[in-house]
């Protein structure tokens, strides 16, 4: 079971970076187009500053997601690294189960959010607003995938390891 | 309300919880349990907490030095840095300390010096003879100055939260990283006579020509950048952005060191190591929101306000628990936490806010380089093979000049302010 989820985990992740890296370039060559369109062609692009921004929003949604799957974000862990076998794997199981049910409510409200802008629009772009308010629900989706492939490898390891039913 | 949301997050971060979800988690429990508002402000807060076209430059400027340092563009700057002080006393610590000054003028990030430049410093110098601990110590004394010397992507996230211009918090770092730098060479000088350290042959001017004409093109990146943004040219994340390409012009075109199959890789690094710190400005913004809300800005203000009213006291006070707090949390974490309940203090006070903005930052720099919660010192004992705790004694003299600077610049405004006054003043 932890295997399938690892592996499901795995190729969202891969979606993940084909998705994010071309809107992460995107981004960098909207902001130095504008530059040269502004003193090279003299034609100054009104809609890039909205571009860039959308684009940022998405880059670092997504980008969270896939700091989620490599362990990237800042934690403090002077307290798990105090705990035992035993309750470095409990506190970890805990952690993994508190994260990913916190995705799965930005995924609630995520959406929610989106529908509550979705009749309103960028001024100079003229989309609406939902694209700038998806990359959250759609991100914490992803996280939350993660975060159960992670809640199952801490359960197998818990219980390969004997901790789980006291033998430790 | 703020009771419950602070000791949540306090108990969260305790338990190893990542930063930026223990954040999330008490703002929820304080919006769901004590407060009148829907939880969907949180999402709300969420995504306009980042959506800031200043904030757009912080990936750009991450790829500028990966770029950099894939591309080996560091190599060239070392070089030539060792071609001009290597003859000194101490000459190749000196080039530490001098490439850290130069590759500060095109990254922000003290971690891009530490763990790409940084290697080629401990590398030259261990080869040299000198002690591997001393070289990696000072690579993350001077690693520190990445953020200060523009660009700085700290002090986007301090003048993004509290509205000042970034370029003249750009500005305003010039002086005080020059003098960071000169601090940490005058250090290693002295330190000299106790210690013996090998130098380089009698000065060639046909090797400071040779490493100048390799190292000319990445040495004209501070240039554009700062050039731009003072002219008017193009703001701080256009020039981020042209920074970026720069980079990667001259990597993939010029030296050939980066080829297309790498981008991928470089940019899946620069999007997670932004988003680390985005999703922590990201769960903040709903933190920031709450603490208006709750009028705890206010509270502080008149608290900090009734028992004195001196700024160079208050200074000392905030400067000296900045530098305890940059010594337990994570300096990025504390930028962002710290942000918006310190500005309208020093606004009461009629502190300068590019001033203290810079203050801060560098305040927050050296605790990336103190034990026991140091980024930098991480980054250098994993790749060096250093025990972290002998690290840590032998980075602690190199920060008594850091901090000597810190109050310089605290009490001598000028320090920070006169660039920026002469290049870009108020109108």
């Amino acid at each position: 079971m932890s295997e399938r989820l690892r592996r499901v985990s795995d190729k969202i992740d891969a979606v993940t970076r084909f998705v994010a890296v071309p809107i992460g370039i995107a981004t960098v060559l909207i902001v130095f187009f504008e530059v040269l369109m502004r003193y090279v062609f003299r034609a100054p692009l009104i809609t890039s500053v909205e571009l860039a921004r959308l684009g940022f929003v998405w880059s670092c949604f997504l980008g969270a997601a896939l700091g989620v799957k490599r362990g990237s974000h800042i934690r403090f862990a002077f307290f798990l690294d105090r705990c035992g076998p035993r309750g470095g794997a409990l506190l970890r199981l805990g952690v993994s189960l508190l994260c990913t049910a916190f995705f799965g409510f930005l995924v609630l409200q995520g959406v929610e959010m989106t529908q509550r802008v979705y009749e309103t629009f960028f001024p100079a772009l003229g989309y609406s607003q939902l694209w700038l308010y998806l990359p959250l629900p759609v991100s914490a989706a992803v996280m939350v995938i993660h975060g159960v492939a992670f809640v199952a490898a801490d359960l197998a390891t818990l219980r390969s390891a004997g901790v789980g039913d006291g033998t430790r | 309300m703020i009771t419950a949301m602070v000791v949540s997050f306090v108990v969260l971060a305790v338990a190893s919880v990542p930063v930026a979800v223990g954040l999330g988690v008490a703002v929820f429990i304080a919006v769901c349990f004590f407060s009148p508002f829907p939880l969907v402000g949180i999402a709300q807060r969420m995504v306009t907490g980042i959506d800031s076209f200043v904030l757009v430059s912080i990936p750009f400027f991450m790829l500028t030095g990966r770029l950099m340092n894939e591309g080996g563009i560091t190599d060239r700057l070392f070089d030539f840095a060792r071609a001009l002080v290597g003859p000194i006393r101490g000459g190749l610590a000196h080039a530490n300390v001098l490439a850290s000054m130069i590759f500060a003028g095109m990254s922000g990030s003290a971690v891009a010096d530490a763990g790409g430049l940084g290697m080629v410093e401990i590398k030259a110098m261990a080869d040299q003879g000198y002690r591997k601990e001393f070289a990696a110590a000072v690579t993350v004394a001077s690693s520190t100055i990445g953020p200060i010397i523009p660009p700085s992507i700290p002090m986007v996230i301090y003048g993004a939260m509290a509205e000042v211009s970034v370029g003249r918090l750009f500005l305003g770092g010039i002086v005080p990283g020059v003098l960071m730098g000169l601090a940490l060479m005058a250090l290693i000088y002295f330190w000299t006579f106790r210690e013996y350290m090998p130098k380089d042959d009698r000065y060639s001017l046909h090797r400071l020509w040779t490493t100048l004409r390799v190292a000319f093109l990445p040495l004209l990146t501070p240039v554009i950048l700062l050039g731009g943004i003072v002219s008017g040219i193009f703001t701080p994340t256009e020039a981020a952005a042209v920074a970026a390409m720069y980079a990667f012009g001259l990597s993939f075109f010029v030296y050939r060191t980066v080829r297309l199959k790498d981008i991928p890789g470089i940019m899946v690094q620069t999007l997670v190591t932004t988003a680390v710190v985005t999703f922590i400005i990201s769960t903040t913004s709903g933190f920031s929101w709450l603490l208006i809300v709750g009028k705890i800005g206010q509270v502080l203000v008149e608290f900090v306000t009734s028992v004195t009213s001196s700024p160079a006291v208050v200074l000392l006070i905030v400067n000296i628990a900045l530098l305890i707090l940059g010594c337990l949390m994570e300096a990025g974490v504390l930028l962002i936490l710290l942000t918006p309940l310190l500005v309208p203090i020093m606004t009461a006070l009629q502190v300068d806010l590019v001033h203290f903005g810079v203050v801060m930052v560098l305040n927050l720099m050296i605790g990336v380089a103190t034990p026991p919660v140091g980024m930098c010192l991480f980054v250098v004992s994993q790749a060096a093979e250093i025990k972290l705790e002998t690290l840590m004694r032998e980075v602690i003299p190199q920060i008594i000049p850091l901090i000597a600077v810190l109050f310089l610049i605290t009490y001598l405004p000028d320090l920070v302010l006169a660039v920026p006054r002469w290049l870009m003043p108020v109108r």
